[in-house]
């Protein structure tokens, strides 16, 4: 296969691009109460004018849907990059953001918030904390031992800890009260976008944001991560240093995504190793597609997982009913190409 | 002034010397071949060349200057490692992987531009590449990824190279294709610095006078000589261990 040329490259990502614009506009007039395209384009012309009446369409759109789109499409966007990141640095295509334990050290954080009845914005807090921790003592563990393959370490010090953290989780759900609090910890943790506000937002952005400009940052240099040690050491790489810079991003991505929305799999494995298969490994290519790609989905997934029934759809339980086909089917078409 | 010495070199680890006094220079358009059984510490040579892993003894000169007074991207701008086998993990184009080599010239958050993708381009025309840029990586046979990996070392702009087995489960054609790139590259004041198992890989690629053939025997005993010298039945024999008159038959 031909890499793509730069111009098929920019018209596809300009494609793309449009693509997630309309999802956004789609996902704004679908709901329990349907908006017109000329509700919707009147609201926003007069979005930032003070004088603007309190109208329906204008409560939906800035309490409600407007929220719970960007979220939707920020979370996907932030799990897409940072699986594409944490591919490339454990030069696995398999991999995904939970493989270091963000997603489950984030998670006993936020059940043991839930369980001590803390406060949202101290749960939140929470889950941060315990995502950065859990990546925190498997990086510690991966520098402990040597000798040994570095990325192959990593990867087994995070399996390994995070099964320890699933049993903290599963301690907590035991300990829980079950009336109140177990059904609280379980609807979390299957992830869900119903309850984010704008406070949620507020701080989940600029985290997500500081991560995601320190991977456009390192766009080309990450690239060097997928050689061997050797290699990019032969080429002048600090790569210890570059691998933390790259594994602090991505972490504080996903972290700032499950502390909000709970944990939704999938999107981080199989968006990124769908779009490499598209425009190759390079990682400023793969990058930006990747986070198009990632946010339109997910912002599909939660449209649809809010309308089609009465109750909404876990997030997490769609993402991994439509992830695994597909995945099981990239696999089928990646090996039948390497044959 | 040589591109790249070794004085009075010990390799190894601190527990575990592999060997010592080597002591060597390379010139440019010169070729050093190293031959050893296996396990004799080739690959720890090249390593601690590449300040992968620290001297044990001794110092190494780039260009007359000592090794421990320059920085990573300063050594990589003046010696390239082609490593063995190199395997495609992802599906980089041959372009992009040869362009990797302009990292130690770039900052951290640099991208390549237009000079070092002609840079990169002009690497890839002096293996006789330059018609698979946009190739998939993974998808060439291996002596087509052996000769970009090449590519990639002489895109980094190094004048010395130093080639861990590049002749390695390559076919015959495809190691002849190599061993002619070495050559031809030569011929053009590159130095280069390969492993090999195999003795006439040695004198192909250093039949010159001005060539040299480094051995490095189990025990770690190092010599260095012409290359006609090191390959002499007994100099072999003593080297792999094995009877005189098994080359009875020559072996190329």
């Amino acid at each position: 296969m031909r890499i793509w040329s730069p111009t098929k490259y920019r018209f596809v990502v300009g494609i793309a691009a449009l693509v997630s614009l309309s999802a956004m506009l789609g996902a704004l007039l679908i709901g329990q109460i349907s908006l017109s395209v000329v509700d919707v384009f009147t609201t926003l012309a007069s979005f930032t004018d003070p004088q603007v009446e309190r109208s329906v369409p204008f409560v939906v759109i800035s309490e409600i849907r407007g929220p719970r789109i960007v979220a939707a499409f920020a979370i996907g966007a932030a799990l897409a990059a940072a699986g594409a990141a944490y591919q490339n640095l454990f030069r696995n295509p398999l991999v995904s953001p939970d493989i270091l334990g963000v997603s489950s050290g984030a998670a006993l954080g936020a059940v043991l918030g839930i369980f001590l009845a803390l406060p949202l914005i101290a749960i939140q807090g929470m889950a941060l904390l315990g995502g950065l921790a859990a990546v925190a003592a498997i990086y510690w563990i991966g520098q402990r031992i040597r000798g040994h393959d570095p990325v192959l370490t990593l990867v087994l010090a995070g399996v390994v800890v995070g099964s320890l953290l699933a049993s903290g989780i599963a301690l907590t759900k035991y300990l829980a009260d079950p009336y109140n609090q177990l059904p609280t910890i379980t609807y979390w943790l299957l992830g869900s976008f119903a309850g984010i506000s704008k406070h949620d937002l507020a701080m989940a952005l600029p985290l997500m944001a500081a991560a995601f400009v320190v991977l456009f940052a390192l766009r080309w240099r990450i690239n060097l991560l997928a050689l061997a040690d050797d290699e990019a050491r032969a080429l002048g790489q600090n790569v210890e240093r570059l691998r933390l810079l790259v594994i602090v991003a991505a972490t504080l991505m996903t972290a700032a995504s499950v502390a909000i929305c709970g944990i939704v799999g999938w999107i981080g494995l199989v968006v990124p190793h769908a779009v490499r298969l598209l425009v190759g490994a390079e990682f400023s290519r793969l990058l930006p597609l990747s986070m198009l790609v990632g946010g339109t989905f997910m912002l599909v997934v939660d449209t649809i997982g809010r309308s089609i029934a009465q109750i909404e759809i876990p997030p997490g339980v769609l993402t991994a009913a439509i992830g695994t086909p597909v995945f099981i089917w990239l696999m089928a078409v990646t090996f039948r190409r390497s044959t | 002034m040589s591109l790249l010495g070794a004085d009075n070199l010990g390799i190894g680890y601190p527990r575990r010397r592999i060997a010592s006094s080597i002591s060597f220079a390379v010139e440019s358009g010169q070729a050093l071949a190293v031959l050893g059984p296996n396990g004799c510490g080739k690959t720890t040579l090249f390593r601690t060349l590449l300040c992968l892993m620290p001297a044990q003894e001794g110092s190494i000169l780039i260009g007359g200057a000592c090794i421990n007074t320059m920085s990573p991207a300063d050594i990589a701008r003046q010696i390239a490692y082609v490593p063995q086998n190199a395997a495609g993990f992802f599906n980089f184009s041959v372009m992009e992987v040869v362009t990797m080599a302009r990292a130690p010239h770039l900052g951290w958050f640099g991208a390549p531009g237009p000079r070092d993708r002609e840079i990169a381009m002009g690497a890839l025309s002096q293996v006789s590449m330059a018609d698979f840029g946009d190739r998939e990586f993974s998808e060439l046979s291996g002596g087509e990824r052996q000769l970009v990996m090449i590519a990639r070392a002489l895109a980094s702009q190094a004048k010395c190279l130093l080639l861990d087995e590049p002749t390695a489960s390559l076919d015959f054609g495809n190691r002849l294709m190599v061993l002619d790139t070495l050559v031809a590259l030569k011929s053009r004041g590159v130095a280069i610095l390969f492993t090999t198992h195999a003795p006439e890989n040695a004198r192909r690629v250093c039949g010159n006078d001005a060539d040299r053939t480094l051995t490095i025997s189990r025990h770690g005993a190092v010599t260095i000589s012409s290359t006609a010298a090191a390959l002499q039945p007994k100099a072999l024999a003593a080297l792999y261990g094995i009877h005189e008159r098994v080359f009875a038959q020559p072996v190329a």
